[in-house]
């Protein structure tokens, strides 16, 4: 599910079948990183909207969480998962980047890390591109999958 | 002396407000035009993309990626769509939509070991027969959509996917 009005009213609805949250992590900057931050930011949106397309309706995908790089990103984030855990909604909270930035402090976060680094699509043909990307989020999937199974077990 | 019906200075009024009205219509009319045009266009129905060959298809079910261009209004944009396609023992074409009706994640073949040879939701753990009907006492309500599809020239070509009633 996308942040979209049409399928709010739908989690409203059947709120109870969606308890996992995949929150993309992307960079803003305007000086040296500009062109870095924006290959990562795309790369990610690529990533997490092929997921949300497959897990439409157990999965919600957060609007970005954009950040300045040492503007206290670290606080920011946590607060905002303290505010997403405490929504009571999500069992399940997912959090994909291309940065390396958030590798470090990966168990501080409540929630799972995925840190896909970014490959230079623009100079793919549309094609290859899907392969691609079809490839890069299988092995995200069985992380996914798998941690819905233990909450089954457990 | 005739009766006179008209004044000068109203024949002169009428002229001038009727030319100067059509030339304002001949202006306006083709921006309205413009401005309400994605309105007035029929909604076609959408048109078929071709997906593969034929002879990628076999008998098991095999998923195939297409993108298609789907209109919002004004705004036009590609979006990545799946099927399902296989060949049923009567020679047919299945092509199905892989959105399961629960809840709209993308149905997978044969990933449930319980259950082979049937799809599978891995989100609600929903799952249909091979030919898209949905098993009872699972999550979803109807069976898979089915893609409106042609064959020609080798390649297999699909339309949109239209639902069916429920088992």
């Amino acid at each position: 599910m996308k942040w979209k009005t049409q399928d709010a009213d739908v989690f409203l609805k059947s709120g109870e079948y969606v308890d996992s949250i995949l929150i993309p992590l992307t960079p803003v900057s305007f000086s040296h990183e500009f062109k870095s931050s924006v290959t990562m930011s795309e790369y990610t949106e690529l990533l997490t909207s092929e997921i949300e397309r497959q897990l439409h309706g157990r999965l919600f995908l957060s609007p970005n969480f954009t950040y300045v790089k040492n503007e206290g990103a670290l606080e920011r984030l946590t607060s905002f998962l303290e505010h997403v855990k405490n929504s009571g909604h999500f069992k399940h909270i997912f959090l994909m980047t291309s940065d390396v930035y958030w590798k470090e402090f990966e168990q501080q976060l409540s929630g799972q890390l995925f840190w896909v680094p970014a490959l230079p699509l623009e100079t793919m043909d549309e094609k290859y591109k899907l392969e691609v990307i079809k490839e890069q989020v299988k092995p995200l999937f069985q992380l996914i999958f798998n941690d819905w199974q233990r909450s089954i077990n457990s | 002396m005739s009766k006179e019906d008209i004044s000068r200075r109203q024949f002169l009024n009428y002229t001038l407000t009727g030319v100067g009205g059509f030339m304002a219509a001949g202006m306006l009319m083709p921006m309205v035009r413009f401005a309400l045009d994605p309105i007035l266009k029929e909604g076609t129905d959408q048109e078929l993309v071709a997906v593969t060959s034929m002879d990628e298809i076999g008998n098991e079910p095999k998923r195939f990626d297409f993108k298609i261009k789907q209109k919002d209004g004004w705004y036009e944009s590609d979006v990545t769509q799946s099927a399902w396609v296989y060949k049923a023992k009567n020679g047919d074409i299945i092509a199905l939509s892989p959105i399961c009706k629960h809840l709209g994640c993308t149905v997978d073949w044969n990933t449930d070991p319980s259950h082979p040879n049937q799809f599978f939701c891995p989100c609600h753990l929903g799952r249909y027969t091979k030919d898209g009907t949905n098993v009872k006492g699972t999550a979803p309500l109807a069976p898979l959509d089915v893609y409106d599809s042609q064959v020609k020239d080798g390649k297999l070509y699909l339309g949109k996917a239209k639902p069916r009633k429920g088992a």
